[in-house]
């Protein structure tokens, strides 16, 4: 059985059909890529699947429950974690530390507690740290996020939505603003997660959906429109002409 | 209780509501053009009642005076927003809230130095001092039907504006996108000053006009203040539609409340207490209103921002 | 798997700490405070100071809300004044026999009872207000105050605009007479440091890391797991509890509870003492309780106009110093 099953997803703004019944399949431990022109409505799936978003028709099964009505914070809980095109991490005072353990706490007990210290928590900061290390930022812990450059906030931005202990990680654009060096930084920590959790990864970064993509789907206009293997994508004709027009095909 | 007392109270409502909307429109345009919270509106209002009294007390003119404290009252609003307001324009509401509320604290001790911490009192103009019959049976105060005329021609007046000409134009763009009315080219630190000057000359002309009805004392317009807000959130910030519906909405449950629940509640219990709980009921009505419509459209009724 | 780090922009120096030696005189002072005022024969300056310190309870629970949640509510005073007003009628009660409640003076129930009123109160509120955000946030709690100002106003019954007067202070035995200034001013002593200390332990525990991160990005603290909006209204209630408390203690202090005690001055002038003081900080409410008390007390007795001053002084620090006294000389401590 599939871990995540869209069914004939809808989503309308106003006039605007942004998802128009999408369906996908993703299955247990694969890396499953959604690649599309712009516009064509990657975000707004995403958000979707989150639960950020509520959709107008369709199914979304997660592990075989329908999760469609469940608000975002619930579907955590479940096991379905999202991170943000648009670094959405935590700044202030937060250290790198401080971030990760925030989504490590939420899934170690009731966090109405009032009195105990969460820093004498051993057991959340050794999570904490096992993460930080992960993400590639070992030494970094105490720096505050804030301070930190970009790429090595996409790492965090990562790492967030990995220290929720998902299944399922919805990874918008990891790669955005990300280049060279960094970008390839990025690909291997993916890549790390590779086996250990199920992935959906929307991407630009053609080189990095190609190197890290087992299936990938394409959405046009709101609709997948194709689904296959890399090479079964590459070589697909509909593919070709959203992306390049009629006359490169022809 | 009769169609008559009913009918009289509903143009009291009317009346209440035009001159709230007076306040409203200003507090709701400076809201949604600059995105700035003005507690110290109310004391624009104070300012022009007080300024009122002077000018007619140099004029003697109740004609002359209005325009001359209206223009006053805007030159001193006018004043403070170049030296004070538009430094907190990109501040958080927080830091609005706490400036303007330090502004209530210096104007209203800054009339009572000027003024006298005394009340003060005006006399409604001769030519509008008698009553006129509405309807058979109903004679109305001349002086409250102009005052319901003057804010339907306010209202007729700001709705032009805003809708049909250019710097109303400027307005809506600035109230719906402050960033891209910048980039439109629309000249955004006059528009502003501007349009602060309008809702402080609309607040004058409400607290000048009612200064004969009202006592005109120093915290007048702390208990109008509330008032107004209540109308802003109610209507959708940003929106004069929304101002005009919200005002006598607020106006008609306000009067009609003091005026018919003491009697109905007197049907259910003891004199005394039907009066206490009449009072308090009456006076949380309109928040009772402000709140319901909050549950039911967290962005008032005409939101003009999504 | 490891990457090599890319060079990061330095976190900001750390600013200086508040000297210990500064602390310990502080201490020092506080608890022998009204032993000095009698020994000087100015009794009245412990007076002063016992306010100033319940005050500092309540900023304190703004502080919870505001600067550490990030709510901003126009209507605290709905709580403090609920506090005060629970102790009044229970005193009323007692001492009358209105025969609408029953009645008590004693300080072990009172006191509580105000706690548990606000803190419910504070429950309703929250569950309702906690629906808007931002201005219209603002707007419904302070509507939410003054709907209580004008029921308070119209109890005839419990004095109504003229307010109510407390026969005694609160009793509370094992010789302890509250009456008496000076064991009063230690009994609120100790409930100030308790809540200080209690605001530590919450900030650094658990619930605090999640009430911070939801001020920060609420967005995000839902992405990852966080159901938002009951922490929020948690927090509400128990600064709402603490203000209550504070309310207790306000009308033992005064002997008098009135609807003024919830007026949107009353509001805003607990708003300007947190600015003052540092918001977000742990000493921001005593901070500003403190500076802002005395100001008052030395401005008004040189001038008429110390509305003015204050007004200005208002303005001022939001435009040149936002982060308040505690800001202006360290880091956020807690």
């Amino acid at each position: 059985m599939a871990l995540l099953e869209v069914h004939d997803l809808v989503k309308r703004f106003g006039g605007v059909v942004a998802t128009d019944h999408a369906s996908l399949e993703v299955r247990r431990g694969e890396v499953h890529a959604l690649i599309g022109p712009n516009g064509a409505g990657k975000t707004t799936l995403m958000a979707q699947l989150a639960g950020a978003l509520r959709s107008d028709e369709g199914r979304i099964l997660f592990d075989g429950n329908d999760i469609a009505a469940l608000p975002q914070h619930e579907r955590v809980a479940l096991g379905l974690a999202r991170s943000y095109q648009i670094t959405s991490i935590f700044r202030g005072q937060f250290s790198v530390l401080d971030n990760i353990a925030l989504a490590v706490q939420r899934r170690s007990g009731s966090s109405y507690r009032f009195w105990k210290p969460v820093a004498r928590e051993a057991a959340i900061e050794e999570e904490a740290r096992r993460i930080v290390r992960a993400i590639g930022l070992a030494g970094f812990e105490h720096r505050l996020a804030a301070a930190l450059a970009h790429g090595q906030q996409r790492h965090v931005e990562i790492g967030l939505a990995m220290a929720t202990g998902a299944r399922l990680l919805l990874l918008d654009e990891p790669m955005a603003g990300v280049s060279g060096d960094e970008s390839r930084a990025m690909t291997r920590l993916i890549l790390g997660l590779k086996g250990q959790v199920t992935i959906v990864l929307v991407e630009h970064d053609m080189e990095a959906v190609f190197a890290l993509a087992d299936r990938i789907s394409v959405l046009v206009y709101g609709k997948v429109i194709a689904t296959g293997t890399p090479d079964e994508i590459k070589a697909d004709l509909e593919v070709k002409r959203a992306y390049l027009g009629d006359e490169a095909v022809a | 209780m009769n169609a008559i007392f009913l009918l009289e109270q509903a143009l009291n409502g009317l009346q209440f509501g035009l001159m709230l909307f007076l306040l409203a429109a200003g507090l709701t345009l400076v809201f949604g053009v600059m995105d700035f919270i003005n507690l110290a509106h109310g004391s624009l209002y104070m300012l022009g009642a007080y300024m009122m009294v002077t000018c007619f007390g140099v004029t003697g003119s109740f004609w002359l005076a209005l325009p001359l404290a209206l223009l006053a009252t805007a030159a001193v609003a006018m004043l403070l927003e170049v030296l004070i307001v538009r430094r907190l324009y990109r501040r958080d509401h927080l830091a609005q809230v706490l400036a303007t509320f330090g502004l209530i604290l210096c104007l209203n001790e800054g009339v009572r130095m000027i003024w006298g911490p005394h009340q003060l009192s005006m006399e409604v103009p001769a030519a509008l001092a008698g009553s006129l019959p509405v309807l058979p049976g109903l004679r109305y105060s001349a002086y409250r039907l102009a005052i319901i005329g003057l804010g339907v021609a306010v209202a007729v007046g700001l709705f032009w504006l805003v809708n049909r000409t250019r710097v109303g134009m400027h307005i809506r763009a600035g109230a719906s996108n402050r960033e891209m009315a910048t980039a439109l080219g629309v000249d955004i630190r006059l528009l502003f000053t501007l349009v602060f000057g309008l809702g402080a000359a609309l607040c004058a002309l409400a607290g000048a006009v009612l200064g004969p009805l009202l006592s005109i004392s120093v915290g007048m317009g702390e208990s109008i203040i509330i008032l107004a807000f209540v109308v802003v959130v109610i209507g959708g910030i940003g929106s004069v539609r929304g101002a005009l519906v919200g005002a006598i909405l607020v106006g008609m449950v306000d009067t009609l409340g003091r005026a018919i629940l003491p009697g109905a509640l007197r049907l259910l219990m003891r004199p005394e207490l039907a009066d206490s709980m009449a009072a308090a009921a009456a006076s949380i009505s309109i928040y009772v209103l402000m709140a319901a419509v909050l549950v039911w459209r967290p962005a008032g009724l005409f939101p003009t921002r999504g | 798997m490891s990457t090599t780090p890319l060079p990061a922009t330095p976190a900001a120096p750390a600013a200086p700490r508040w000297p210990a030696a500064l602390t310990a005189a502080s201490a020092l002072l506080a608890l022998l405070f009204p032993l000095l005022m009698q020994a000087i024969d100015q009794p009245f300056y412990t007076g002063l100071a016992t306010r100033i310190l319940i005050f500092a309870i309540i900023v304190s629970s703004l502080n919870l809300i505001l600067g550490y949640g990030g709510m901003v509510s126009f209507g605290h005073a709905a709580f403090l004044g609920s506090g005060a007003y629970t102790v009044g009628i229970l005193s009323l009660e007692a001492t009358k026999q209105i025969g609408l409640l029953p009645g008590t003076e004693s300080a072990w129930i009172a006191w509580p009872a105000a706690a548990l009123a606000s803190g419910l109160l504070a429950l309703a509120i929250g569950a309702l207000s906690l629906r808007t955000r931002g201005i219209y946030f603002i707007m419904i709690t302070l509507a939410f105050a003054q709907m209580l100002y004008y029921i308070f106003v119209s109890l005839k019954v419990y004095g109504g605009d003229d307010g109510l007067n407390l026969a005694s202070r609160s009793h509370v035995g094992f010789g302890i007479d509250l009456g008496d200034d000076r064991h009063f001013y230690y009994v609120v002593l100790v409930l100030f440091a308790v809540t200080l200390f209690g605001m530590h332990r919450l900030v650094h525990s658990r619930f605090g890391r999640v009430i911070e991160g939801i001020r920060e990005n609420e967005a995000r603290m839902q992405a990852i797991g966080y159901a938002t909006t009951r922490y929020k209204l948690v927090c509400f209630a128990l600064a709402g509890a603490l203000a209550g408390l504070g309310g207790a203690l306000l009308a033992n202090q005064n002997l008098f509870v009135s609807p003024n005690m919830m007026s949107w001055f009353q509001s805003g002038s607990l708003l300007m003492m947190l600015i003052v003081g540092g918001v977000g900080s742990l000493w921001g409410g005593p901070i500003g309780a403190l500076v802002f008390l005395v100001l008052e007390e030395v401005l008004s007795g040189y001038t008429q106009r110390w509305q003015f001053v204050m007004g200005a002084a208002l303005i001022g620090i939001v435009l040149f110093a936002p982060r308040g006294i505690v800001g202006a000389f360290g880091r956020r401590g807690s």
